[in-house]
């Protein structure tokens, strides 16, 4: 689950941005500083952001504030910015960020850090830079991407996909589920605890079965595809004349579809 | 390049995507990537089982499993030349 509250900062017109979050929204210098103040990590969101000057002893303290800006930020006052906030993202010629509505809507989600909303590659060092849903940032060494036989990364070409839940570096695309899994151990034991054990029922079985048959539930002569979902579903038991229908097409004795 | 595929109307459109992808680094077990919205299912390969318990797999249409189905063995042809060192 989320570890940080959302603080999105924005006049009435940022309104439907705060409720896209369920978040707080700060506006006045005395609601920005309050926030500045919560004894707790956080996410702020801002389109832009008004000036800093009356914040200028803030300084980063000791919770985690990141923030997360939609449009881009000129250097002199990025630097500013990062005296109160870590890291600063905010889309520019080479940093990409998710599409709005998508970016929305990732970050509303209960695990937002599974998510990818940012990302960078800094050619220099041969590295793909990326920004998790709670931004905490990632770094990838371009050799990592460079073992599949079909595409090769194009690093230049960088896009976050599908809500954050791919990355493209040119043709080739790699999960967001496959990053995480090799570089948070937390995630990779979220993961382990998220799958299922293998299904042994007759509609398990069944559907292994058909399946190394090369068959879809209408390829069945004698028995309807709503029977064989039902039965796959474990929505019902068959009969054994029907079982043995089924059986029959697929080439095996009745009771061997439970050894698949 | 994942391998996309090709979705009957209107799943598209309602967001869908059925995607073999080029990287799938820690995971032994050959699967296709169903995606929609923040959501994604991986289905396995070897035995057309969903392998995760979340999110919940009957939240796929049943569209969707169909128009798999009726591609499998061009998705596990798919696969195999993704992942020569670990076929299906």
């Amino acid at each position: 689950m989320n570890t940080q509250s959302i603080i999105v900062v924005g006049g009435k017109e940022d309104e439907g941005l705060r409720e896209a979050l369920t978040a707080r929204r700060v506006f006045s210098p005395g609601e920005v500083r309050e926030a500045l103040e919560l004894q707790e990590n956080t996410l702020w969101v801002a389109r832009d952001l008004p000036p800093l000057h009356e914040f200028a002893d803030v300084g980063r303290g000791r919770y985690r504030r990141a923030l997360l800006l939609l449009g881009p930020v000129e250097s002199p006052r990025r630097s500013v910015l990062e005296t109160i906030f870590d890291p600063v993202v905010a889309p520019d010629n080479s940093m990409q960020i998710l599409p709005e509505d998508q970016l929305l809507e990732t970050l509303a989600t209960d695990h937002r850090e599974d998510y990818m909303l940012s990302g960078v590659y800094a050619a220099e060092d041969e590295m793909v830079l990326l920004y998790r849903g709670d931004l905490r940032p990632i770094t990838i060494s371009l050799q990592w991407f460079q073992n599949n036989p079909v595409a090769r990364p194009d690093p230049e070409d960088l896009e976050i996909v599908d809500y954050g839940q791919g990355l493209r570096l040119g043709e080739f695309e790699v999960g967001t589920r496959t990053i995480l899994y090799e570089f948070d151990a937390n995630y990779r034991r979220r993961q382990k605890e998220n799958r299922r054990e293998i299904d042994d029922s007759l509609g398990g079985c069944l559907r292994r079965l058909r399946l190394l048959r090369g068959m879809t539930q209408k390829d069945f002569q004698s028995v309807t595809p709503r029977t064989i979902r039902r039965i796959e579903q474990g929505e019902t038991d068959p009969r054994s004349a029907t079982l043995e229908k089924i059986a029959g097409e697929l080439g095996v004795e009745p009771d061997e579809i439970c050894g698949y | 390049m994942p391998y996309n595929l090709s979705l009957p109307s209107p799943l598209p459109n309602d967001g869908w995507k059925v995607k073999i992808l080029d990287n799938e680094l820690g995971f032994g077990e050959p699967h296709l990537t169903i995606r929609r919205g923040t959501k994604h299912w991986r289905m396995s390969l070897s035995d057309g089982e969903f392998m995760d318990k979340n999110p919940a797999p009957r939240d796929v249409a049943d569209e969707v499993i169909a128009a798999i189905e009726a591609d499998w063995n061009l998705l596990v042809k798919e696969w195999n030349i993704r992942h020569p060192s670990n076929p299906v």
